[in-house]
């Protein structure tokens, strides 16, 4: 049993956490949020070069043929930094069901173009009712000779305003099952598609996709018809505990924040630090991080080595999506008034904190997850 | 990073188990926990499987392995039963400072027995009800010639009637803190039994010592070492304590499960109710954490890299969680939680007990400040 | 709207006070020990005219209201839980559906009686399949001449062993789920009646709690309440929103005696060089506390004078019950972990306000229950 990184990993870490506090500090990141794009072009570049968005891939396709535990190494310190941009987005939930499903003709024709940096991806997974279920999806794609014509809206789309590509889950038969679904990969500048920005809590952009009549010609179709559920089935571990780590790097650097500013502040004659209570709220925010990092590096573990991990997905999620909630709140306790303020980054790590809370289901989705795992028979299957 | 047992570790979980479910019976853990005895033949049968000192060297009775497996079985055993499994798991408090601090000749004296399963030892070092308040000890032990004379109290000792020898601290006016073991049946030791709510199958009582003479060769490493030696013990013990917590609130846990499955109610099994599918879960999940957070504690002990304030957030964690498991699956058995033939009834009441072993809060807490702040960060 | 006890209440709880520790708190430990009720307690209080304190005088009641009877048993529960639930239930659910549905008769032969303390009532509802799906019940009262024909298990029935006379819920009609039920008084000497099995538990332990059996026990007609057959559940229904609101005083009154117990131990014990009082962590604990028992109280009050309006709703009952029983758990629980060691002791009385306590999630609605109840009273 191990619980600690390698040397190889322990080097990846600082590298990645030295590289993030050159090119990403808070500054840059409050730079984002007003910025239309949310997104730096040239730090994008270096990242590829650095070989990031390739981790995952096989040297063939331009990557390096890391594994998960890999990148949820850098996911870390990506959260602790709060770097903004379509990294997930690309990587994950592009890069992933391409590699998975797509054959070797789709393959070579987007995989190394998402290795060098040159295709920002994204995926329109949720519909309107905001549920992740693959059952609820009523996107449909109709077949054309050459191709098919995709009808629907979805919520919730990452940068889709900049992306190259869009990954859109439809129907392709009018069936309530979920090997009804197939993945298309969208261009994202097709002239019937309309992007809608949403003003989100989420520090990442947020869009409103609506596909009117939409143009997919036929190799853009990853793998077959009826695949597509299975596909999102696959990438949804990653994804889930892909925000973990996040989330967890996200709450480490809170936690040091926080000591930090209750070492410096001074009340009553003494910095808040003397104060035993304020100590114990440090302790507990210090208990809450072990634990998020030791049930997220278990499911990390569990999805890189290919175990089953589907109860341990959940739990870590659900643990995480608590954990950072109860973090911020204790360190916008011990900020006092001024944490409120937009004078310290705390808010920033709030609002991260409540978008990684929600997003890829929330700790009541996951505890059902828990539930139907340990084989207690639910009223209604989500999926 | 590794997260899973490897096939010896598996193999020891098994036998435990097996052990465990196959001979902690239902109706004994009911009688003994309301008679207050120790399960002796129990106590017996572990020894000869080897279970009990599983992590001594192997010249010493033991096999060898690390407290990682200790840990395991610990697990398992508490499991089965609460009050069975925490008895079987204190009956050699105190052989960690002999084991690590105690000569060969004290080493083949006194572990050895109690790997056989032949002795008992147990820890006095408290004054006070405060285990780990060692502030204001007034135990002294004066050396003469070849003897100590011991002269003082010591409160809530674990197995005070039933241990065969007890690690002592004390204070040798010249030696500074030392640590004895002294042996029950030496003249001048009163035992005063304690009636316990939780884990009555280890007996607690309050010792006390008039001019109790202990030889020499009874006396573990040298002058002044005493406050290491209890703080190893309490590192070993709190580890082991965590274990007991784990295995309890899985044992909890795991009869919860089993009632919701099959106890119907308005036509439908209890699982299918989102507000009871949802507590299960969230026991799980709180068990998985204190699962891990144990392991790894554990593993970092066999590797020689201890660190104090991941041990005080598991062992607060693990009381948090054993108190909150045992609690809610209680809640789920409904009034049956509450009548004595019910399991979850005993474990409810060593929860309790075992929840005071791993410290409070505010003590780990205290703790973890401390070595995050600095020990005199507390200004008034 | 009051937000004070005006000055005849606060005589009042003054007096009760005083006749409670003059004639309860010296039968505490003993009967807590033995597991018993003191059944002298009935005919004592009685002549103290402190039973059945909301029958009204005509049948020889002290004829209070519901903020007196809470006063009454506030006080009664900081004394002793377990004494508490047998006179309570010999007040309530016992004998309130014979003073609001029973003949003349009736009243004169059990409740003027009950007032009195020289007939012990009991209430039984509860079957093992049965808990909280009160309509899942199956005993059974089919007619037989000029009377009925009871055949059913009932547990969980305080009083159950020491009872003069039991009111007792059955399926009148078995096919109309729910509304075919009809409540009975059963005597202890009607043949077919028995007492299986007194039940231990984990706390309340001087509460006498038992299993009862009804084989072919034949009940006169007028010893039915009411005329009509059908509609029992719906005759209890202001004595289950009664009961609630009483459950709200029940935790109060365990939480006060818990809280004085930890001021005071609080105050007198050192650690770590200072008196526990002293630590900013304790004082915010004992802070927490004080604001759950001023809610708790405040909660209780005002619930019981609506019911004195005639305004209390089944959901406010509600609201009183959950919130209370639930507030009052993290109250004994850092009671217990605050003393450590000391707490586990069976002669300290906290170990009895953690196990006393723990059970008032649970009875007259478990707390998951109560939810429901009150998200019904939403309207959802």
């Amino acid at each position: 049993m191990e619980f600690g990184l390698n040397q190889e990993q322990t080097i990846l870490k600082n590298e990645t956490r030295r590289f993030l506090k050159n090119e990403c500090p808070i500054d840059f990141v409050k730079e984002m949020i007003e910025d239309e794009k949310g997104h730096s072009p040239p730090l994008w570049k270096k990242m590829a070069e650095l070989g990031w968005m390739g981790l995952l891939f096989e040297e063939k396709y331009g990557g390096i043929g890391g594994t998960f535990l890999d990148l949820s190494i850098i996911l870390e310190e990506m959260g602790r930094a709060l770097l903004p941009g379509p990294f997930f987005s690309t990587v994950i939930l592009g890069g992933v069901p391409i590699t998975q499903g797509g054959d070797e003709e789709l393959k070579q024709r987007f995989l190394p173009g998402i290795a060098k940096g040159d295709i920002i991806m994204t995926m329109a997974l949720t519909e309107m009712e905001g549920s992740y279920a693959i059952d609820e999806i009523k996107s449909i794609g109709e077949p054309r000779s050459d191709g098919y014509v995709l009808r629907g809206r979805k919520m919730f789309v990452p940068y889709a305003h900049i992306a190259d590509y869009i990954i859109c889950p439809a129907r392709t038969y009018q069936q309530g099952h979920s090997n009804g679904i197939s993945l298309f990969i969208v261009d994202a500048k097709s002239e019937t598609m309309n992007i809608i920005p949403l003003i989100s809590l989420d520090l990442q952009k947020q869009f409103d996709v609506t596909f009117t009549d939409v143009y997919v010609p036929q190799n853009n179709l990853i793998g077959e018809e009826k695949q597509g559920g299975k596909l999102i089935q696959n990438v949804w571990p990653i994804a889930v505990v892909g925000r973990c780590c996040e989330m967890l790097g996200a709450m480490q650097r809170v936690f040091e924040m926080t000591v930090d500013y209750a070492q410096k502040r001074r009340q009553f004659g003494r910095p808040l630090s003397a104060f035993q209570v304020i100590q114990h709220y440090c302790a507990d925010m210090a208990i809450d991080l072990e634990c998020s990092k030791v049930i997220t590096h278990q499911a990390v573990w569990r999805v890189s080595n290919g175990h089953p991990s589907t109860k341990e997905v959940a739990m870590a999620k659900a643990w995480s999506s608590d954990a950072f909630k109860k973090i911020a709140t204790t360190a916008h306790q011990i900020y006092g008034a001024i944490g409120f303020t937009k004078d310290q980054d705390l808010y920033l790590y709030f609002r991260f904190a409540k978008a990684g809370e929600i997003t890829f289901g929330d700790t009541n989705f996951h505890k059902e997850v828990v539930a139907r795992e340990m084989d207690l028979q639910g009223v209604k299957a989500l999926r | 990073m590794d997260f899973q047992l490897s096939d010896e570790q598996k193999d020891v979980q098994r036998a435990a188990r097996e052990f465990a479910q196959g001979e902690f019976d239902p109706d004994l853990a009911l009688e003994l926990d309301q008679s207050g005895k120790p399960p002796e033949s129990l106590w017996k049968k572990a020894a000869q499987l080897g279970f009990i000192g599983i992590h001594y060297p192997e010249e010493f009775g033991g096999q060898g392995m690390g407290l990682f497996e200790s840990v395991l079985t610990i697990e398992a055993f508490c499991s089965a039963d609460s009050g069975i499994g925490s008895a079987l798991s204190m009956v050699d408090i105190g052989a960690e400072v002999i084991l690590k601090f105690g000569s060969k000749d004290q080493k083949e004296r006194f572990v050895i027995p109690l790997a056989k399963g032949a002795k008992r030892m147990s820890i006095a070092f408290a004054e006070s009800e405060d285990g780990q308040d060692l502030s204001s000890l007034s135990t002294v032990s004066e050396r003469r010639g070849n003897e100590y004379f011991l002269c003082g109290e010591k409160r809530f000792v674990l197995n005070a009637t039933l241990a065969d020898w007890f690690v002592t601290l004390c204070k040798e006016p010249k030696e500074g803190w030392i640590t004895l073991i002294v042996e029950r049946d030496r003249e001048g030791i009163n035992i005063h039994p304690i009636e316990k709510m939780g884990l009555r199958m280890i007996p607690f009582g309050d010792l006390d010592f008039r001019e109790v003479r202990v030889d020499i060769e009874n006396r573990i490493g040298n002058g002044g070492e005493g406050m290491a030696h209890v703080h190893h013990c309490h590192q070993v013990m709190g580890l082991r304590s965590a274990a007991q917590a784990l295995g309890t609130a899985q044992g909890a846990f795991d009869r919860a499960m089993g009632h919701a499955k099959q106890r119907i109610q308005f036509g439908k099994k209890l699982s299918q109710f989102q507000a009871i599918r949802h507590k299960l879960a969230d026991m799980a999940v709180d068990i998985e954490v204190a699962r891990w957070l144990t392991y790894k504690s554990a593993t970092e002990y066999d590797q020689g890299k201890m660190d104090s304030k991941f041990l005080s957030i598991t062992q607060l964690e693990a009381g948090r969680t054993l108190v909150r498991v045992v609690d809610e699956a209680l809640q789920i058995f409904g009034g049956y939680g509450y009548i004595a033939e019910q399991a979850i009834e005993h474990y409810f009441r060593d929860a309790w007990a075992i929840r005071v072993e791993l410290g409070t809060e505010e003590e780990e807490k205290d703790a973890i400040a401390k070595i995050m702040f600095g020990p005199d960060s507390i200004k008034k | 709207m009051f937000y004070e006890l005006n000055d005849e209440q606060n005589s009042f709880r003054k007096k009760v006070r005083e006749i409670y520790e003059r004639e309860v708190s010296p039968l505490v430990e003993e009967y807590e020990r033995k597991e018993t009720f003191p059944v002298q307690l009935f005919r004592i209080l009685g002549a103290e005219h402190l039973l059945c304190l909301r029958c009204p005088k005509e049948y020889g009641g002290p004829g209070l209201d519901k903020v007196s009877e809470c006063i009454a048993v506030e006080e009664l529960n900081r004394i002793c839980v377990g004494i508490g639930a047998g006179i309570m239930v010999q007040g309530g659910l016992a004998t309130d559906p014979i003073l609001h549905f029973g003949s003349e008769e009736l009243k004169k032969k059990y409740l003027s009686p009950a007032v009195r303390g020289e007939k012990i009532g009991a209430f039984a509802l509860t079957e093992p399949d049965a808990g909280s799906d009160a309509s899942g019940i199956r005993t059974t009262a089919l007619k037989q001449g000029k009377g009925y024909r009871l055949n059913g298990l009932k547990t969980f029935i305080t009083n159950g062993t020491i009872c003069d006379f039991v009111t007792v819920a059955a399926y009148t009609d078995p096919a109309r789920r729910g509304t075919g039920i009809n409540l009975f008084v059963v005597e202890r000497d009607d043949p077919g009646f028995s007492v299986i099995k007194k039940l231990r538990k984990l706390g309340n332990h001087s509460s006498d709690t038992a299993e009862l059996a009804f084989d072919d026990c034949y009940v006169p007609k007028e010893r039915m309440l009411g005329e009509e057959e059908g509609g029992g559940l719906g005759q209890l229904e202001e004595t289950l929103k009664s009961g609630r609101l009483t459950y709200g005083a029940r935790s109060t009154g365990v939480g006060q005696a818990a809280f004085e117990a930890i001021l005071s131990y609080a105050k007198k014990t050192r650690r770590q060089g200072q008196p526990l009082s002293k630590s900013q962590a304790i004082r915010f604990i004992l802070a927490e506390m004080a604001m759950s028992i001023e809610a708790m109280r405040y909660m209780t009050y005002r619930g019981a004078w609506l019911f004195d309006q005639g305004l209390a709703s089944m959901k406010d009952a509600s609201i009183v019950k959950l919130f209370c029983s639930e507030s009052v758990q993290s109250i004994v629980q850092k009671t217990m972990t605050i003393q450590k060691n000391s707490g586990l002791r069976m002669d300290n009385p906290v170990q009895r306000f953690l196990c006393d306590g723990r059970l008032s999630k649970i009875p007259e609605g478990t707390s998951e229950i109560q939810h429901l109840v009150i998200a019904a009273g939403l309207g959802l």
